[in-house]
């Protein structure tokens, strides 16, 4: 596929635990259509699952009434996905995670979703509005 | 959703060997936690943590795994991991996990060392 103009997918997804993995795979197939190589369709895969997983169990509290959104947005250069939950948006005062703290029992081994979102993609948001809830906002540059 | 996780424990010479064959997310804790115990049980110096070269992990597998160190390490046992992929090595490598494991190609060279 070539991307000339700006495409946009909606995705409604239930917020449910395991969901998450029809945004990925949406996310995936569109980024192959658009030539991404196998290696940042890997990345992105696993940045959407857990951006998509924060927003299920942080940010809608696994309420199935209500749905996130994940936009996937593709053009000739970039995908951009930005996923959309009712929660109040990324806490300021997240922990870093660190490794030897975690080993040492000094930190919850868990707490990594937002390290490997921060670390496998080219830019990274988390937005939030009294309005629309929080936004985790992901990009993947095609020629980096 | 995720694949389904498939647990298959064994131990031969010192080595248990969790074999898994799925994805290593929060629906496969439970699965992996009972294997592990049961690896446990044979009292090998070594644990192998064996992948089928599929296997994705996320978040909450990580954290299974820094469970799994944790426990080795206050038993005096090293913890191997086998049949991973590029993507799955880099997550490793990433959050820091190649510290505390030993990533393998395979069983054999955990015995060879």
């Amino acid at each position: 596929m070539t991307a000339t103009n700006k495409e946009v997918i909606e995705l409604f997804v239930p917020s449910r635990l395991d969901f998450e993995q029809v945004a990925v795979d949406a996310a995936a197939s569109l980024a192959r259509l658009m030539g991404f190589s196998d290696d940042r369709v890997e990345d992105l895969m696993t940045a959407v699952g857990e951006a998509c997983i924060n927003a299920i169990e942080h940010g809608n509290q696994e309420n199935s009434n209500v749905k996130v959104l994940v936009e996937l947005i593709a053009d000739d250069s970039k995908l951009q996905v930005d996923v959309h939950d009712q929660g109040k948006g990324i806490p300021r005062n997240i922990q870093k995670p660190d490794i030897d703290a975690k080993i040492a029992r000094k930190q919850s081994p868990r707490g990594w979703g937002l390290f490997l979102i921060q670390s496998l993609m080219d830019e990274v948001e988390f937005d939030w509005n009294p309005e629309t809830g929080g936004v985790t906002r992901m990009v993947i540059h095609l020629k980096q | 959703m995720h694949r389904e996780c498939k647990i298959n424990v064994h131990e031969d010479n010192d080595l248990a060997t969790i074999e898994v064959l799925g994805d290593l997310t929060a629906s496969a804790e439970k699965a992996i936690g009972t294997a592990y115990q049961k690896a446990c049980g044979y009292n090998a110096k070594n644990i192998l943590l064996k992948f089928d070269g599929k296997s994705r992990i996320n978040s909450a597998g990580i954290a299974i795994v820094i469970n799994m160190v944790i426990e080795s390490q206050e038993k005096g046992c090293k913890v191997f991991i086998a049949g991973v992929s590029k993507h799955f090595r880099k997550i490793f490598e990433l959050v820091g996990l190649t510290k505390y494991t030993t990533i393998v190609d395979s069983e054999e060279e955990v015995r060879k060392l």
